[in-house]
């Protein structure tokens, strides 16, 4: 169990501000998606947290202790990065050898088991990998890594619809076999919103969002049914999508619903529904 | 086993060995040249040298292991304190393994060819313990400056690695300028200065002095390296 605090993080690159100011405490054991646009910040965050750069102003707390070149602290975090790391001649087997050499919570017997569920070669070399496969082995390296926090930076990238099933299955899976604090960065945020209890999203370096995923969730509703009847209900709300096929028509809007808002939809007739997490993410971030 | 010991013997089976199996044959592709070289054309002399290969081929590894070593080993929780002790060991033990290696060839040479080291040229004492010394150090402080310039190049922005590419040409030209305008002074100077530390001032040259004041600027380096692996992020 570990807790992962993030105090007042702030980095530039040359004249860009990747974040800015940023505080959250990570739990122990939940599953946090950290959300965010391109260039958002998300990749920075996970890079100061591993101590691969350094913050400008800021610090990263594991258990209290810094997370700055500290070996003890960041024998906690394991974290798959989008970027291969690996010599580009190893093996995926040799992959597997080293990271039970470098950490020897890592579980190889688990590991060998995901690659043949991913139906992945472990004789192959790493560079002769797909970008698919290049995914599946880097997700299984975190997976098996057995640490209390484990951070996963697009994890999905380049994984077909089966995989990516398969990942998040193994994901839940390993998660409630042996709970850890889990980090998910992806942009694929319709398939993983089943899968997180918290949401983290940065909006150009700055943190907009820290909150269960319901409590996201209620900031947006749809609204659908007789065209007319959607347009009467909707006027005046802020709304983010819109949808219309024949007479019918469905309506997202991202607006804290009102008292007089369930009557008025019930009077009307129509039907409404929980909004989908990616169309309130889209709307705060564009 | 240690994770010091363990990252280093990842530096030596991913990163190393190839390096080491290509250098062997590489001498040995010297070798069998320098013999056929000498026997068909029954030169009196030398047929090159075959450290300088080892020389060139460490500085050079010095150059490029960095970077892998060290995106994989700060992926692996390793602190940049601990990554230097485990670059700055590596390097002395891949120097080990070729000095060792050139100094083999050295012996076959003998046997066989007339392959010269730059040693030789330098030092009258030919006793092998004393030529594996001397060559150790050698390779310690070209390995250890080849890391040291890829750190520069690694720590240093566009405009920063501009002017540390011209800088050395621009010293040197001013330094030839200046020696010139001192009526040879300078020149003299450093020159006295190389002689001293590489044990040439002693009646019979002394490869020891040579190989200690090459540690020890190994060592020296050992400095400015640490200073600018301290700040060094992972870059992409």
């Amino acid at each position: 169990m570990s807790t992962i605090e993030i105090k007042n993080i702030s980095k530039s690159f040359g004249k860009t501000e990747a974040l800015k100011n940023v505080s959250l405490t990570l739990e122990p054991e939940k599953i946090y998606g950290l959300l965010g646009r391109n260039g958002a910040g998300k990749t920075t965050l996970i890079n100061i947290i591993t101590n691969k750069i350094f913050a400008d102003t800021g610090e990263v707390l594991v258990d209290g202790e810094t997370a700055v070149e500290n070996d003890r602290a960041q024998a906690k975090i394991y974290c798959m990065t989008e970027k291969n790391v690996h010599p580009w001649d190893m093996k995926v087997r040799d992959g597997f050898r080293w990271a039970r050499e470098f950490n020897p919570d890592f579980d190889r017997e688990y590991a060998n088991t995901l690659a043949e569920k991913f139906k992945m070669d472990t004789g192959k070399k790493i560079k002769n990998l797909s970008s698919g496969y290049n995914s599946v082995f880097k997700s299984i390296l975190t997976l098996a890594s057995g640490l209390p926090v484990i951070i996963f930076d697009e994890p999905v990238l380049g994984l077909d619809a089966a995989h990516r099933e398969l990942f998040y299955r193994e994901l839940i899976a390993r998660y409630s076999e042996k709970p850890a604090t889990v980090i998910i960065a992806t942009h694929l945020i319709d398939e993983v919103a089943e899968v997180l209890e918290q949401v983290i999203i940065l909006k150009n370096g700055a943190l907009i969002v820290n909150k269960p995923v319901e409590a996201v969730l209620e900031l947006a509703y749809s609204v659908s049914g007789d065209g007319n009847s959607v347009d009467r209900y909707i006027r005046g709300k802020n709304i983010i999508r819109e949808e219309t096929v024949g007479k019918f028509k469905v309506a997202t809007i991202f607006q804290k619903r009102e008292n007089g808002d369930r009557a008025m939809i019930q009077e009307l007739g129509l039907d409404i529904t929980p909004a989908r997490l990616q169309e309130v993410f889209i709307s705060l971030t564009s | 086993m240690n994770t010091l010991t363990k990252a280093i013997r990842f530096n030596f089976i991913n990163l190393f060995n190839v390096q080491i199996i290509i250098a062997t044959a590489v001498l040995l592709f010297h070798l069998l040249l320098s013999f056929t070289i000498i026997n068909l054309a029954t030169v009196n002399g030398t047929a090159g040298s075959n450290d300088v290969i080892v020389m060139v081929w460490i500085f050079i590894l010095g150059l490029v292991v960095f970077t892998p070593s060290f995106k994989y080993l700060l992926s692996q929780g390793m602190s940049r304190r601990r990554f230097f002790t485990v670059m700055s060991t590596s390097i002395a033990l891949l120097a080990a393994v070729f000095a060792l290696l050139s100094t083999i060839f050295y012996a076959i040479n003998l046997k066989v060819a007339k392959v010269m080291m730059i040693y030789e040229f330098m030092y009258p004492n030919h006793n092998i313990f004393i030529i594996l010394v001397w060559e150790f150090a050698a390779f310690v402080f070209l390995g250890m400056l080849g890391l040291f310039i890829r750190l520069i190049y690694y720590q240093s922005d566009r405009n920063t690695k501009f002017i540390v590419t011209f800088v050395p040409f621009i010293a040197v030209s001013l330094l030839l300028f200046f020696n010139v305008l001192a009526d040879g002074a300078i020149g003299h100077g450093i020159w006295e200065f190389l002689k001293v530390v590489m044990g040439f001032t002693f009646s019979i040259p002394n490869a020891f002095i040579g190989a200690a004041s090459m540690t020890a600027a190994a060592a020296i380096l050992g400095v400015p390296i640490y200073l600018l692996l301290r700040r060094a992020q992972i870059k992409d």
